[in-house]
Formats: structure tokens, sequence, C-alpha cells
């Protein structure tokens, strides 16, 4: 396992302890009962809106009820093919309004994009076999977030893919790639009539004794036991796996059996948020 | 939470904006281009019939007046007289015609049409321009593209150019109704808004649209001079799918552009400029940076259509089909005399007498000659770009149908350039173009068809006049020589002639030097008036000479940026013909102002040294300064008065010393290996008042000739130095590259087998001294011959800007010097002016502009004035062999000559009294009249060819002297003078 990045987010939350011991004791309840009442594998509610710039190959924006926004674009370049270099085809970076460029966070999250993302994206990326597109995927949080941002991140990156188009090629296999200019012409990166094959998200989960969470806000997170970002694909499959700094409260140290149901019940979440994503990028 | 999105293809069709999408691929890579538009409702028709858009119109400066004419001309079609508005293949293929003085007036020129041609063509988008802002043909640019009503989005799923085509249409029908609304209410007669395209589908479309149009040629029928405007109809336009059904023997297809480029870029074809070999049409060669030897291109079929100067790509055939150079001498005009110019029935790309004619049928011996085996053949696979320009020649008259007189019919026309094959023009003039001079240029080159199909655009004049052949020649070498425009003569000082040297006081004296008291003189040939440079020398107290070259200070009045140095720029030299000059300056500075001419005085630019009486280099200076020069002698002059015991006055002795100095100079750089090559010079003697050539004279060399040349050279050096040390990365110099050895691979053995001579090309030391050695006890002519066949293996001196080369390139080989500029004649060449430009700053004389700082500016014009330098030569010598053309009209002359070059059928001579050299085929030495095929011997590795004349044996060697007779005849077929050489047994 990762080890567990240190984060400014979990840090300074202003919560005394009487607070935080309050809402550990509330989310240790069976049923637990969270602070704005939702169930334990609800998701708060969120907007998001497709290609919103003309000027990349696929883009989205993704609003988080408590105001953070993330903006993601996608650009791809032709590039020659280099020997085993499936895996350097993708380019993330990740800015963080307000923040440096080697800032824990910035790192953290565009490493687990890219363990995310990449390795499958690869394959789809190949012109011929001299040639591939090299597929850069910019994000920006717009406002400082309160919440961690990965789930955020993660499904942005996710619409960005689903919406983007790479240019026809009209050239034959063994010569120097030549693009049609029309760009209604262009094709899908993902096409949508295999909605099995989409790129894979990561879901933020906490768990408070032996109950899970998903999408918890700050402050669930400052008394959870083991906040995690699992990351899974359509098929349930986990990807990754990464530890953050849980809270200070509880004894510390969390159970096997919870961290075993935290991955079984991530599938089914996923599943869920998957088909979420799917109405969205239908609906355009 | 608000949205971000806009959507790009607006709900609103007034909102004034509009944006497109679109990815735009380069080289393998891909980029996607949004493009936002906003849209205007002011942009104005133009027309001086509308006044809501002289009330719209936006103000400001640079508005112009409104162009389309209240009445424009009618046609037959349209009576009421008519805007056009066409299209933008129109413009690809005839804009000949529509540059034409008789008529297109009043023409719309959409911007979708104006950027589509500047994609396709870059020279015709700029003649479009320069009608556009010529006044009296009244076109006008409307861009529509940027104006509301007349803007055009793409439909999904439809192309680029069915996009355009609709914008065309919509903008004639906006014009129309815009239009009937102006003049609504008021009787004036509205004009029609005419279309042309020949596009089938958009005319078939704007009829529908109830839209006026109609193709090119149905347009021209209906003008005045018709016929001779339906002739410049580039053929191209013509409908091939035609010719297409017809023959099965083509040409093979041209490749991708993608696949070339893979191919390239991969190794497997090479990419390089096609060149045709002067003796043998058939055979072309290209130089690739892959092979130190040029490529062979053997055969019709394998040149595949490529032009001499084409940029092609071609691929190497198999080891097995690699053949060797030819050598045989095959002309165009002899093997294909019998072709048909009409194209109805399908033709043979080869035929049998082509194939025999590249086979070698001569005996040869065998030999490990590494002439003789194979080289490198390859065959044209695509054109990258062709360079076509203006073609002159003349209409071959077996070519022209009597019968068809008044009709249109196809002719051949045939290329006064050797190495262009023959052209296919239509015409309904054929038998008014018999026996003159026409320019025409090439359309296209369908593989269904053996020759390039052209169109005619004017007539020179009547053959052999000596204005048709002159124009010829300059427009065949790209000589600018139409008079300077107004705007370069508004650029001259309004004193004119009677400009003179200010005052002391005068502010142009700031950084000039007074030399006026110096016993400066000037040596030119014979009748010169734009003297460049002038020279003094005079002893020192040291014992040491303070010698001067003072050279005319053209920059003084050719400023940087202004037209008359564009102008100049593009000339790029002054170009001497026989009879004519076609000057870069205009005459009042290049004759008078700035020419040192005697008695008065002048500006100059001023090197002076001091040299110790050994001709060695003390010290240089150069400074601005004036002159007043006390004679401007000939070379012959000179020489007398130099040779004149008698004349001991100080001018005379300054030129002795002079003489002295220049001698010593000389045998230093001799001794350096500078080379002394022979070029043929010729004099014409002309009559005085025609002109017409009396005699033909080989020009003398004198020893003041000598004496101008070595100061000349020292002055250059010098100048290069310094501007070298002061810009090391755009000084303007000359260099001369080292010619590779295998060069000189043909000359030597020739020189080794038949006369035992060794060349060594080491260095040009060793060259020069075995260049001495060459000599043949019997012959002093042979030292000359050899000396001219090897200036033929050396590369050609350049100019080039100093950032572009290492140090050690900057070496010129001829003249044995490691650096090397012009400097010495700014009046006729453009390299020097900017050599005074860049020296002037390098003496802090002035500021150095910015142009001159600029490398790829520099790089550009080193480019256009090393073209114009050799066109102005091969020009200058093509005016000479005119001329001793003319100068034989009617005479018989025997002179000696020697064999030059000998082929398997035939050899070429050089006559040294004229400086020409001809040709020789095995069959005219028959002495049994011409039926008889002389059988031949040729050996290639002893350089002998052993003629059976029928009645004896002749045995023809290389560098033979041998006796021919020279006459001159008229080609009764062609109507074209030729030189013809007969050997004397």
């Amino acid at each position: 396992m990762a080890p567990p990045q240190a984060t400014n987010l979990t840090a300074t939350t202003p919560l005394s302890p009487a607070e935080l011991s309050y809402l550990r004791t509330s989310l240790l309840l069976s049923p637990p009962i969270r602070p704005d009442a939702r169930s334990p594998t609800t998701f708060r509610p969120l907007t998001a809106e497709l290609d919103i710039l003309p000027s990349t190959h696929g883009s989205s924006r993704i609003v988080w009820p408590d105001g953070g926004e993330c903006i993601v674009g996608i650009k791809a370049e032709v590039e020659k093919a280099v020997v085993d270099g499936q895996n350097k085809r993708v380019e993330v970076s990740v800015e963080v309004a307000g923040q440096r460029d080697d800032d824990p966070l910035a790192v953290f999250l565009t490493q687990s994009v890219l363990d995310t993302i990449a390795p499958r994206l690869g394959e789809r990326l190949n012109i011929g076999e001299r040639w591939n597109w090299k597929v850069y995927i910019d994000i920006l949080l717009l406002t400082p977030p309160i919440s961690h941002p990965s789930t955020l991140l993660s499904l942005g990156v996710n619409l960005a893919l689903r919406c983007t188009k790479l240019p026809l090629l009209i050239s034959a296999a063994e010569e120097d790639p030549l693009f049609s200019d029309d760009w209604d012409l262009a094709k899908p990166l993902y096409p949508s009539n295999t909605p099995s094959e989409v790129p894979a998200i990561s879901l933020l989960v906490a768990s408070v004794g032996e109950n899970v969470f998903f999408d918890p806000t700050r402050e669930e997170m400052s008394v959870a036991d083991c906040v995690l970002v699992v990351s899974v694909d359509y098929d349930g499959k986990v990807i990754a796996l990464r530890t953050l700094e849980s809270g200070s409260v509880g004894e510390g140290g969390v159970n096997r059996k919870v961290v075993a149901r935290i991955v079984s019940q991530c599938a089914e979440v996923g599943r869920e948020v998957f088909e979420g994503l799917e109405a969205i990028a239908k609906a355009g | 939470m608000t949205s971000l999105k806009r959507s790009l293809a607006d709900s609103k069709s007034d909102s004034g904006f509009a944006s497109k999408v679109f990815l735009r691929s380069t080289k393998g890579k891909c980029v996607k281009v949004v493009r936002e538009l906003y849209l205007r409702e002011d942009i104005p028709c133009s027309s001086h019939l509308c006044i809501p858009c002289t009330a719209t119109a936006p103000a400001g400066a640079d508005v112009r007046p409104f162009v389309l004419s209240a009445t424009p001309a009618g046609t037959a079609a349209y009576k009421n007289g008519h805007y056009l508005i066409p299209d933008t293949n129109i413009f690809l293929y005839c804009m000949d015609i529509i540059e034409h003085k008789s008529a297109f007036y009043d023409v719309v020129v959409l911007q979708t049409v104006l950027e589509e041609l500047r994609n396709r063509s870059l020279p015709l988008y700029n003649r479009l321009r320069g009608l556009t802002s010529s006044e009296d043909k009244r076109f006008y640019v409307f861009h529509n593209e940027f104006r509301k009503e007349t803007y055009v989005t793409r439909l999904p799923e439809e192309t680029i150019n069915d996009r355009n085509d609709r914008a065309v249409r919509k903008a004639c029908a906006w014009y129309k109704s815009h239009l009937e609304e102006a003049v609504a209410g008021s009787k004036t007669r509205l004009p029609e808004i005419v279309m042309l395209t020949d596009d089938k589908d958009n005319l078939a479309k704007a009829r529908a649209e109830g839209i006026a149009c109609c193709n090119i040629k149905e347009y021209v029928k209906g003008l005045e001079n018709a016929d001779e405007l339906l002739d410049m109809i580039s053929a191209a336009l013509e409908n091939q799918e035609a010719k297409a059904a017809g023959g099965e023997m083509l040409y093979p297809e041209y490749y991708s552009m993608s696949k070339m480029n893979t191919g390239v870029k991969a190794g497997t074809m090479h990419q390089g400029i096609f060149n045709v070999s002067t003796y043998n049409f058939l055979e072309g060669s290209i130089s690739v940076p892959s092979f130190n030897r040029p490529l062979i291109i053997l055969g019709r079929e394998n040149i595949n259509r490529a032009v001499t100067g084409d940029l092609v790509v071609v691929e190497l055939l198999p080891k097995d089909q690699w053949k060797q150079p030819s050598s045989k001498i095959v002309e165009e005009e002899s093997l294909t005399k019998n072709d048909n110019p009409e194209t109805d029935q399908p033709e043979q790309i080869e035929t049998e007498q082509e194939r025999k004619a590249l086979v070698d049928e001569a005996k040869k011996l065998q030999g490990s000659n590494a002439e003789g085996k194979p080289q490198p053949t390859a065959k044209v696979v695509g054109v990258v770009k062709r360079n076509w320009r203006y073609y002159v020649g003349h209409v071959d008259p077996s070519s022209v149908s009597k019968s068809k007189s008044r009709g249109q019919q196809t002719v051949f026309l045939l290329p006064m350039d050797k190495r262009i094959p023959k052209i296919r023009i239509r015409t309904r003039q054929a038998s008014e173009l018999m026996g003159k001079r026409i320019v025409v240029a090439i359309d296209s080159w369908d593989r269904t068809s053996r020759y390039p199909v052209g169109h005619f655009v004017r007539s020179l004049g009547e053959l052999e006049t000596k204005e048709a052949e002159t124009e010829a020649l300059l427009l065949e070498y790209d000589v600018q020589y139409r008079p300077f425009p107004k705007a370069v003569l508004d650029c001259l000082p309004s004193e004119g002639h009677d400009w003179k040297v200010p005052d002391m006081s005068d502010p142009r004296w700031k950084g000039r030097v007074d030399y006026r008291d110096k016993l400066i003189c000037s040596i030119d040939p014979p009748g010169c008036q734009d003297i460049d440079d002038a020279l003094h020398a005079a002893p020192l107290p040291n014992g040491n000479y303070e010698v001067g070259v003072h050279i005319a200070d053209v920059t003084h009045f050719v400023k940087p940026d202004t037209p008359m140095d564009d102008e100049a720029a593009s000339r790029g030299t002054t170009v001497y013909l026989v009879d004519k000059r076609i000057d870069m300056l205009p005459m009042l500075l290049g004759t008078d102002l700035c020419s040192l001419k005697p008695y008065v005085e002048r500006f100059a630019f001023s090197t002076i040294w001091e040299i110790t009486p050994d001709a060695d280099i003390v010290s240089v200076k150069f400074s601005k300064s004036a002159i007043a020069s006390r004679e401007a002698f000939s070379y012959e002059q000179a020489q007398i008065r130099i040779d004149d015991a008698s004349a001991q006055d100080d001018l005379t002795k300054g030129m002795r010393t002079l003489l002295m100095l220049s001698k010593k100079l000389k045998q230093k750089r001799m001794d350096a290996g500078a080379l002394n090559l022979a070029s043929p010079e010729v004099r014409i003697e002309a009559e005085s008042e025609t002109s017409d050539p009396i005699d033909v004279k080989t020009k003398q060399m004198l020893e003041t000739n000598s004496l101008v040349e070595e100061f000349m050279l020292l002055a250059n050096i010098s100048v290069a130095g310094k501007i070298y040390e002061a810009f090391p990365q755009t000084a303007m110099l000359r260099r001369h590259g080292a010619p590779p050895a295998t060069n000189f691979e043909e000359l030597q053995k020739q020189l080794k087998t038949r006369k035992g001579l060794s060349l060594r090309v080491d260095s040009s030391k060793a060259l020069a001294d075995s260049l001495d050695e060459c000599v043949d006890a019997k012959d002093p002519f042979f030292n000359t011959l050899v000396r001219i066949l090897a200036t033929r293996c050396m590369l050609s001196a350049e100019y080039f800007c100093s950032g572009t080369q290492a140090y050690p390139e900057f070496r010129h080989y001829g003249l044995a010097s490691e650096i090397y500029t012009h400097f010495t004649s700014p009046i006729r060449r453009y390299a020097d002016v900017v050599a005074h430009r860049q020296l002037a700053a390098a003496i802090e004389y002035e500021q150095l502009h910015p142009s001159l700082h600029s490398k790829s500016k520099l790089e550009a014009v080193c480019k256009n004035i090393n073209v114009r330098h050799r066109n102005a030569q091969f020009a200058g010598r093509a005016s000479v062999e005119y001329y001793v053309g003319q100068a034989l009209k009617g005479r018989l002359a025997q002179e000696d000559g020697f064999v030059m070059k000998i082929f398997s059928n035939g050899f070429v001579v050089f006559v040294p009294r004229f400086g020409i050299e001809g040709v020789i085929k095995v069959k005219e030495l028959s002495e049994v009249g011409s039926a008889h095929e002389p059988k031949t011997e040729f050996d290639d590795e002893k350089y002998t060819l052993k003629v059976d004349t029928g009645k004896r044996e002749v045995l023809l060697e290389l560098f033979e002297k041998i006796t021919v007779e020279i006459t001159d005849s008229k080609d009764e077929a062609t109507g074209k003078r030729k030189i013809n050489m007969k050997l004397l047994m």
C-alpha cells in the first residue's frame, strides 16, 4: 500500500475536540447518522458540463456543492512511436488554484490520475505501426477545495475523456499520417456503443469503526479511522488503492475486515456512479 | 450554476458572431483550430450606383473611394452593363486574359476566392493583387466572409469546395438584391451581376437559384477580340475526360504526396532538381544528397513528364537496369519531326526511334573505364514542385495545318531553350503566328499526352529581328527590362544633372575626407560611361607608396527601404548585351552622378593603403570622400601613356608606380596558387549606325587590364576583412568552393590518354602549376583550350552571408584568397551596394540599417543576386552567340577548330576565333551523298572516332586541331538561323 499522503486539508479542520467526539459517536452508530443526513453510499449532488472548451479535443467541468470547481481539458498530438513507450502516451498536469506546482496535493492528484487512466488509455492511441497519439490531460481546480478533490477530479477526467474526439485518419496505414480537416468527422476516443470500456474512476471512502462512508466531507474525514482512495473500473476490478491521512480521534488502526468491505462495496457503488456518468454523457 | 458553455453555432443569427472549427494537419501533426468572426453590416459594395453604402461605409483614413463604375461596359449578352464575379478556377487558369487591356473591367473579387487563390498559387495571387491596386481596371476586393449577409456556414458533411461555391453564389445573390434596393425608384439601369465559373455543378446550381452566370468560353466569345482572347485560355481548363478514355500507353502515375514524403524520409526515394542534358534531350540527371555522382534518368517513360528545373522525387531502378550516360547526341527536333500535334488518336509514349537512339550501336572496345561501368539510374515517381515559367519559342511550321488556317487548331511550339520539350498549344491565329517569336506558358502535362499542353501569352515580333530576338533573350533569362517606374525615378535627387559636390559647410560633408587634390585617374573599356572605380598612387616620404582605390559612392544616393533600392535589389545586376545595357540603377546615377567622370568632382568611397615597394601592405584606411578625377583612360590609351617615355608628369609617374606594384601583386597571387583561367571572350565590331555586326574579334589582354584587376582584387579582399570583423554574422561575402576531384576525372583521363599530360588537382596551386605545364609545342592554343575545359569543371562562385558558413568555407578557390567580397562595382552589382553599406557602418560613418542586420533577409538577397548574376551571364553569352550568327550571315569562313568532345555519332568543335561551339554529326561527314550512313568505330577509352565517309577513313581525335568551314543557314522548315560547321578534310 502506498504510504499515507499528508495533505493540508485534514490538518486544519476547525472543530473543537468536543465537536469531533460528537461527530465520531454519531458516525459509529448503526445505522450511522451523517451530519447532512445522507445514507452511507449517497454522493452529494454535482453539476457537470461537457465540451466547454472549443479549442480542446475534449473538456468537462464539474461543480461540487461546496463550491469546488474543476475544469479538465484534453488535447492530443501526433508523435512517432517509441519502442516500449506505451506508458508514456499520457501526460497529466494538475493545477490547484493558489498552490505551488510541487504542492503535495497536486503531485498526489497527478499521480493518481495517471495510475488510474494511463495503462488502458495507452492501447487506444495507435495510429498505424509507426505513430501514435499523445494525450495531454490538463486539470484545473478553480477554487481551493474544501473537501478532498480526488473524486471530483476523477469524475471530471472520466467525462472529459468520454467526450474527446480524435481527428479522422485519411492516409493509408504505412504512410505518414494525414487527417481530414473536418472536425465533425472526428471519431470519439471512447465510442458510445461500448459502455463497458470506459475509463476508471477513483472513489474517496472513509471508515469509522465498522461503518463505511462514501464521499466523506472534511469533517467526516477528520474523525475517520481510515480514508482510502479506491480506483475501480466498470467491471468492479480495483485498479489502485491509496491511503490518505486519517483523523486522530479514534484509537488508530483499522480492522482488516473493514478494508475488505470497503473494497467490495466500491464495486457496487462504482457501478452506480458509472451509470450516472453515462446519463450525463448522453445528455451532453 | 451558470453555464460556461458557449454554443459554437449561435442560434440567434443576428448576434454578429460566427465561429468555425477545423483541423489543420501539417507534416504529420494535427492541430484543432477554432476561429471566431465578428460579422459586420457596413462593408460597402463599392459601386458608384449605391448611395446607402456611401452613407453607412466606415469613416476613416484608409477607406478607399468606391471603385465599381456606375455605367459598366456591356456585352452582347448583358446589354445593360455588368459586374463580374469570377470563381477561383477562372483566376487560376485565365489570369493572362484577365490582365488583358481590352476586357475584364468592374470585377468584384470575393475574399473567399482571393484566399483560395493565395493558397493555391502565390505568384497568381500577387498578380491579382497588382490588378486590384491598379486604378484603371476597377477591381474591388469584397470581404464577403466578414459581411453578415454573405457569410456562409459549412453544412455538415459539406466539402470545403462546395461551401466556397455556395459562398460565391450567396454573394452574387446579395449583390443583386442590394443593388436593386439601392436603385429602386430611380431610372438608372441596373447592371447585371454575372458569376463566372467553369464548374458545371456550380453553374447548374446558380441557374436554379436565379443567378446570372456563364462559363469563361461563352463569356469571351461575346467580347470584341474573341479570337485572341480565346487562345489565351489555359488548355488545362479543357475537359480531360475525353482524352483519358483514349490512349492505352500512359505515363506511369505519380505517387501520392504522403508516399513520397515517407519514401524520402526513409531513404528509399530521393528528391532533387531535375536537369536535362544539353546534348541528349532523352537523358536527364538529378543531384541528390545521398550519392556523390548525379543519378541518370534515361528515356521518356522514366523522365515521366518532368521538365528541367522541376523539384522531383526519384526512385532507383534495380541494379540490372543501370545504364551508362549516353555517348550520343540526340536532338528532339530531328527525332520527333513527324509527330502529330493533334491528340485525337491515342499516342505511344516512347517510339521505336527513340528506343533505338538510346541503344549505342557503335562498336566499342572493351575496357574497365569507370565511365564505361553502368551508373546508378533512376526513374521519376512524382513532382513536388513545378518550376514552370514563361517560355519563348516559335511555332513549328510543319505542325501548322494549312487547311484549317482560320479555325482553331493545335500546333507545336519549339522553345528557344533546347532542354524544354515541345509544347502543344491551341490557337486560332496559327497563320499569323508563323515566323514570329512568341511567349507561352505551360499549363499541365497529363499521363495520356506525350507533350505538355500550354497556352499563348503574347507575341514578341518577327523572328530574326533585333527587337524580337533581344526581348526573347531577356525573357528567357528573366531579366527585368521594363523602364523604371515613376516611384523609382522619384527617389532621384531633384537637382538632376546639375547636382554638384556641395560646399565644405554642407552637412553632407560630415565624416567625409577631401581627396580632391590627389592625382586620380580611371582606366576602363573604351566607350565606358558608368565609371565605378578610379586609382591613384603617390610616393611617401618614408619610401613607401600611398595607393588609393576610389569607388563611386552609390549608397549616398540609394538609401535602403526606398523603391529605387527595392528595384535594384530585385534586378541584382546590370545586364550587358552586345548592343544594349539593362541598367540596375537609373541612368542619371549610373552614368552621371555616381560615375567618377573626369574633370568633375564626385563623391566616392576610398580605400587607401600604405604599400612598400615590394608590394607588402603596411596599413589600410577606409573613408568616404570626395575626389576629382583628372583623366578617364581606356586600356589602350593608358598603356600608350605609360609606355610614352616623354610623359614625365606626376599623374603618369603614379600610373607607372601602379603598374609596377600590380605586377608584384600578381606574382604574389600566382605564388599563392591563384588560377589564371581563360574564357573565350570575343568582341563584336559593329557598324556605328545600324549596329549591324561587321566583324568578330577576340579580346586582347593588355598590361593595364591586369593593373586595374589587381587593385580591384586587393580592395575587395581588404573590405571583406573589414566588414567580416565588424559583422561576423551578417557580412555580404563571396566564396568559390574548391571543386571536388571527381569533377576533373574525365578531363584528367582525356589529357593522360591523348597527350600523356597529368593534371594535378589537390590544391589550387597544384592545378595552376599543372595547367601551366599542359602545353603542346606544336600548338599554342592547346593550353588555352585546356584552361577553358578546366573552367567548366569548377563550381560557380556565389555570394553568401557570413553567418551561414564556417570560416574555412569563405575561401575563394580561384583567387586563392581566404576571404573575398564584391565592393568595387556598386553601379552595376547589388552585392557591392550591400558591402558599401556594411563598410560605412563598420567605419562608423553611419548606422547600419536594420534590414542589413537580419540574417534571413540577407540570405534572401544573396539567393536572388546569385540567380540574377548567373542569368545575366547566360543572357550576355546568348547575345554574343546571336550576333556572331548575324555577323556570319551570308559569309563563309574557314577557321581552325579543336575537337572538344567526342560522341559515338558526332563531335563538338570549338572555334577560338569566334568563341563558339558547334556540333558536327557523323551523318554529315558522308562524301557520297546523304543517303549513305557512314560506318563508325568509337573508342571511348582512347577518345577516337573512326569514320568511313564512303571515300576514305577519317580519324578524329580529342583535342585535335582541325579546319572547319563555317556557314550560316536558315532552316526552311523552322525558319531558324543556325551556324553550320563542316569538316574540311
